[in-house]
C-alpha cells in the first residue's frame, strides 16, 4: 500500500515538476517512508528545483543508477559505486560538488548560456570561501546555505534565498547570530550583527524589504555575491558610484576625495553611513547644528565658509521655489493657469534635483551657478502665474462695467413698465 | 415697413400669426398680493434656458473621460475667450436654477397651487425639480476635480441603501464598483442627453398644462373675491407681465455676473482616485440635508424614508383633499412650513457641525 501511495506520489510530482523529468527509482524510495525516513529531501526536489526543471534528476549530481533500484527493491542497485555513485558531500566539499557543472562553460551552456561559470572561482576570493579553504572552516557560508539544497530556485523566482530582495533576509541568518559570528574579526575587531538592523531601516532597506523595490541596492550590491568581501575604503565609493554616478565624479573632482584620501576617510560612508544610510536631505550641508560639515570645518575656516554659502544657496532656491508652487498653484485651482506655468516650474525645480548632485563638487561656485539659474525660472515663473491671477481683476473690473449697463437697463425697464402700467386698467375683461 | 409686413403676411399665411399676436394681447395673469410668486415659475425657465445655452457652448471643447476632463475644463477657463465666463455662468446658473426650482415648489405648495385641476402640473413640476437635482449631481462630477470625485463617491455611496437592488443602481451609476473614468463618462451622458430629453418633455408638458389652465390663485384671495371683499384683477401677459418677467431675468443674470466676477467658479484640484479622502466632505448644498439626516438615523431607514416622502410629495394633490374643495387646509400649511425649516435646519447643521 505505501508503495501504491509513493508511485502515486512520485506520478503527481512528476506531472507537477516537470513532463521531461526521467523516471527516477531514487524519487520512488525517497518518497516512501518504507525506505527513509525523511522524504522531504525528494518532495523539495520534484516540487520545483531548477535542476530537474531542466530535466536533470538525481544521478546527474549524485551518480549512481537512478533507473534501477526502486521496481527490484533493492536501493544498492540505484547508489551503485560502480555506477558512479558518490555519497553527498560535507559542507567543505559542497563548492567544489556544484562547481563540476557550474563551472563547465560548454556544459553550462546547454541550460542557461547566460549563467556566469566563475561561481568557484570568486567563491575562493570571497571571506567566506578564504575561511573555508585557508582555515578548513566549515561554518562559513557554502553553495546551499543560500541557494538551497534539493529545491534550488532561479534567482529570478520570488521564492528563491537569492531573489534580489530576499537576499537581506538571507545573509541576516548567519550575520546578525550572534552565536554564529563570535570569533570572526574584520580589521582586529568583532564583526558586529547589527548589519540588518541598521541595512532595514536604512533609505535602500525600506525600498527593498518595504516596498518591494528591487532596483534599490541588496547585500550583494555592495559586498558582491559568490565573491563577498567587506569593500575596502576605495571599493565602497565604487559600490555607491555604481547606481549614484553623478555624485561619485563629482566627488572624484572635488578637494575632499584627496584630503580624505590622506586622512584615511571612506569617502560616500564618510557622511551617510554604510548599512544605515540615511535618506540624504539638505540640513546635512552648512554650518547650522547638526550638520556633517561642521565635524571637520571650524568657524571661518574655508569649508566653513563654503558649506555656508552652497546652504544658503540651496535654500534659496528652495524658498523660491516655494513661493512659485504656491502661486501657481493657486492660479491652477482659481482656473487662470493653463499649463505653460506648471511645466517651467518642473524646469526650475530640476535645478533643485541638480544641485543636491553638484553640492558633491563641494564648490560654491557651481553650487550657485545652478541655484541662481533654478531662482530665475522660479521667479519668472510666478510672475506668469501672478500675471494670471492679475487677469482675474481685469475681468472683476470688466464685468463690473457690464454689470452698470444690467442695471441701467433693468431701471429703464422699470419705468417702462410704470408707463404700461399707467395705460393698463388690471380689472378683469376690460384690456 | 412694406417689407416687414409682407413677412408679417409670409408668416401669417403658414402660422397663423394674428392668431397668436390675438392669443398674446388677451393672454393675463392675475394680479394680487401674492403675485410675485407667479415669477418664479419663469424664472427657473430662463435660467433653464441659460444652462442649455451655455452647456452647449460648454460642450464644444470638453472631453468626457478621466484622463483628460480636468484639462479640457481647464483648457476652456485659460485658452478658450470667455470659456472662464461661460463656466462661471454655467456653475451659479445651475445652483440658482436649483435654489428657484426649490422656491418655485414651495411657493406652489404654500399657495395650494397644485389642487384641482392642477394636479399633472405639479406632478411634472415635482419630477422636474428631482430632474434640476440629477443635473446637479451629474454636472458636479465632469470639471473631474478631487471635491466632485469625493462628493460623488460619498453621493453614489447611498444607493446601496436601495432594497433589494441597490448594489445593481450603485454599479449603474458608477459603471463599475468605484467611481472612475466609467463613471464620468456615464454622467456625462446622463447630463447631456438622458436628464435633457426627459427634462425637456416634462417641462413641455408643464408649460403647456400652465398655458392651459392658466396660474392658480390661492384660496385666501379667491375667498376674498367670492365675499367681495376685493376685486378680481388681472394684468396682461404681454407686455406687463413680461416686462416684469425681464427685469428678475436681468437681475438674477447680473447677480451670476457679479458672482462670477467676485468669485470666479473654481477649478480645484484634479481627482486622484489613490488620495485618501479629507475628513468632512459634503455632498453638493442641495443634497446636504438628507446627508445630514442620514447621519443620526440608520441609512437604509432614511434613504427608505426620503423615497416615501418624495413619492408622497410627487402626488400630494391626491392627498388634499380640502384644497381640493377650496378650503383652506391649515394642516398642509404647517406641513409645507414644516419642511422648508427641516431642510433649512439641517443644511446649517450640515455646514456648521463637525462631519464624520
Amino acid at each position: 500500500m505505501r508503495n501504491l501511495t509513493a508511485i502515486f506520489l512520485t506520478i503527481l510530482f512528476a506531472s507537477i515538476g516537470s513532463a521531461s523529468a526521467r523516471e527516477s527509482s531514487c524519487i520512488s524510495c525517497h518518497l516512501s517512508h518504507d525506505w527513509v525516513a525523511d522524504t522531504t529531501i525528494a518532495a523539495d526536489f520534484i516540487s520545483g528545483d531548477i535542476h530537474r526543471n531542466m530535466g536533470l534528476d538525481c544521478s546527474d549530481c549524485h551518480g549512481g543508477d537512478s533507473r534501477k533500484g526502486f521496481k527490484e527493491g533493492d536501493p544498492e542497485l540505484a547508489m551503485n559505486p560502480a555506477r558512479g555513485y558518490k555519497a553527498p558531500p560535507n559542507r567543505a566539499g559542497i563548492p567544489n560538488f556544484c562547481a563540476r557543472c557550474h563551472s563547465d562553460i560548454e556544459y553550462m551552456k546547454k541550460y542557461n548560456p547566460k549563467l556566469p561559470t566563475d561561481q568557484l572561482k570568486l567563491y575562493r576570493t570571497s571571506v567566506h570561501g578564504k575561511q573555508l579553504y585557508g582555515k578548513n572552516d566549515t561554518k562559513v557560508a557554502v553553495c546551499t546555505d543560500c541557494h538551497g539544497i534539493h529545491k534550488i530556485l532561479p534567482s529570478g523566482d520570488s521564492r528563491s534565498k537569492v531573489y534580489h530582495n530576499n537576499i537581506p533576509g538571507t545573509c541576516k541568518s548567519c550575520h546578525s547570530d550572534p552565536g554564529h559570528m563570535r570569533g570572526y574579526k574584520y580589521k582586529g575587531k568583532p564583526i558586529p550583527t547589527d548589519q540588518f538592523d541598521e541595512y532595514s531601516k536604512s533609505i535602500h532597506g525600506i525600498l527593498v524589504l518595504e516596498k518591494g523595490d528591487n532596483a534599490a541596492p541588496s547585500c550583494n550590491n555592495c559586498h558582491g555575491n559568490h565573491g563577498a568581501t567587506p569593500p575596502n575604503l576605495a571599493s565602497v565609493s565604487a559600490a555607491c558610484g555604481e547606481c549614484h554616478a553623478s555624485n561619485r565624479d563629482f566627488f572624484n573632482n572635488s578637494p575632499h576625495k584627496e584630503a580624505w584620501k590622506e586622512m584615511g576617510y571612506p569617502e560616500c560612508e564618510q557622511c551617510h553611513d554604510n548599512h544605515y544610510i540615511h535618506p540624504s536631505s539638505d540640513e546635512m550641508l552648512g554650518v547650522a547644528a547638526g550638520s556633517l560639515c561642521l565635524e571637520c570645518h571650524d568657524d571661518d575656516s574655508k569649508g566653513y565658509m563654503a558649506a555656508s554659502l552652497m546652504k544658503a544657496s540651496i535654500d534659496s532656491l528652495k524658498a523660491a521655489l516655494e513661493i512659485s508652487e504656491a502661486t501657481v498653484r493657486e492660479a491652477e485651482v482659481k482656473g487662470v493657469e493653463g499649463g505653460q506655468a506648471r511645466f517651467d516650474l518642473g524646469a526650475a525645480k530640476d535645478n533643485l534635483t541638480r544641485v543636491r548632485a553638484v553640492v558633491h563638487t563641494f564648490d560654491p561656485k557651481q553650487v550657485t551657478e545652478i541655484t541662481s539659474a533654478g531662482i530665475k525660472t522660479a521667479e519668472e515663473v510666478q510672475l506668469t502665474a501672478k500675471a494670471a491671477l492679475g487677469d482675474i481683476k481685469t475681468r472683476q473690473i470688466g464685468l463690473g462695467v457690464s454689470l452698470i449697463f444690467i442695471l441701467f437697463f433693468v431701471v429703464a425697464l422699470l419705468r417702462k413698465i410704470r408707463q404700461v402700467d399707467k395705460k393698463t386698467d388690471f380689472t378683469v375683461g376690460d384690456h | 415697413m412694406a417689407e416687414k409686413n409682407a413677412l408679417y403676411k409670409w408668416f401669417d399665411e403658414r402660422v397663423d400669426l394674428v392668431n397668436l399676436e390675438k392669443f398674446l394681447r388677451h393672454k393675463t395673469v392675475p394680479y394680487h398680493r401674492h403675485s410675485l410668486w407667479y415669477y418664479v415659475g419663469g424664472m427657473c425657465l430662463y435660467l433653464f434656458i441659460v444652462q442649455v445655452i451655455t452647456g452647449i457652448l460648454l460642450l464644444l471643447y470638453y472631453k468626457p473621460t478621466a484622463e483628460a476632463a480636468y484639462e479640457s475644463v481647464q483648457y476652456i477657463m485659460t485658452e478658450v475667450p470667455f470659456g472662464w465666463l461661460i463656466r462661471s455662468i454655467h456653475s451659479y446658473a445651475a445652483n440658482l436654477f436649483i435654489g428657484f426650482v426649490f422656491l418655485h415648489m414651495f411657493s406652489v405648495f404654500l399657495m395650494k397651487g397644485y389642487r384641482k385641476p392642477r394636479e399633472i402640473t405639479w406632478i411634472t413640476g415635482a419630477l422636474l425639480l428631482f430632474l434640476a437635482m440629477g443635473f446637479g449631481f451629474s454636472g458636479y462630477l465632469l470639471p473631474w476635480n478631487q471635491l466632485a470625485y469625493l462628493a460623488t463617491n460619498v453621493g453614489t455611496n447611498f444607493a446601496v441603501m436601495v432594497p433589494f437592488v441597490g448594489k445593481w443602481v450603485l454599479e449603474f451609476l458608477r459603471g463599475g464598483t468605484e467611481v472612475t473614468g466609467a463613471t464620468l463618462t456615464r454622467f456625462f451622458g446622463f447630463h447631456v442627453a438622458v436628464l435633457p430629453g426627459i427634462a425637456t418633455a416634462l417641462l413641455g408638458a408643464h408649460l403647456l398644462f400652465v398655458q392651459r389652465q392658466g396660474m392658480s390663485v390661492p384660496i385666501s384671495i379667491e375667498k376674498e373675491i367670492n365675499a367681495g371683499k376685493a376685486k378680481r384683477l388681472e394684468i396682461p401677459f404681454f407686455p406687463n407681465f413680461l416686462y416684469r418677467d425681464v427685469v428678475g431675468w436681468s437681475l438674477a443674470f447680473g447677480l451670476i455676473i457679479l458672482l462670477s466676477s467676485l468669485f470666479p467658479w473654481e477649478l480645484g484640484e484634479k481627482a486622484d482616485i489613490l488620495k485618501p479622502a479629507p475628513p468632512h466632505v459634503k455632498p453638493e448644498w442641495f443634497f446636504v440635508f438628507m446627508y445630514q439626516t442620514l447621519k443620526y438615523v440608520p441609512k437604509a431607514v432614511g434613504v427608505f424614508g426620503f423615497a416615501i416622502a418624495g413619492g408622497i410629495w410627487v402626488l400630494l394633490p391626491f392627498f388634499d383633499s380640502k384644497s381640493n374643495r377650496g378650503e383652506f387646509n391649515r394642516l398642509y400649511t404647517i406641513i409645507g412650513i414644516a419642511a422648508v425649516v427641516y431642510m433649512v435646519v439641517f443644511t446649517i447643521i450640515g455646514y456648521v457641525a463637525p462631519g464624520e
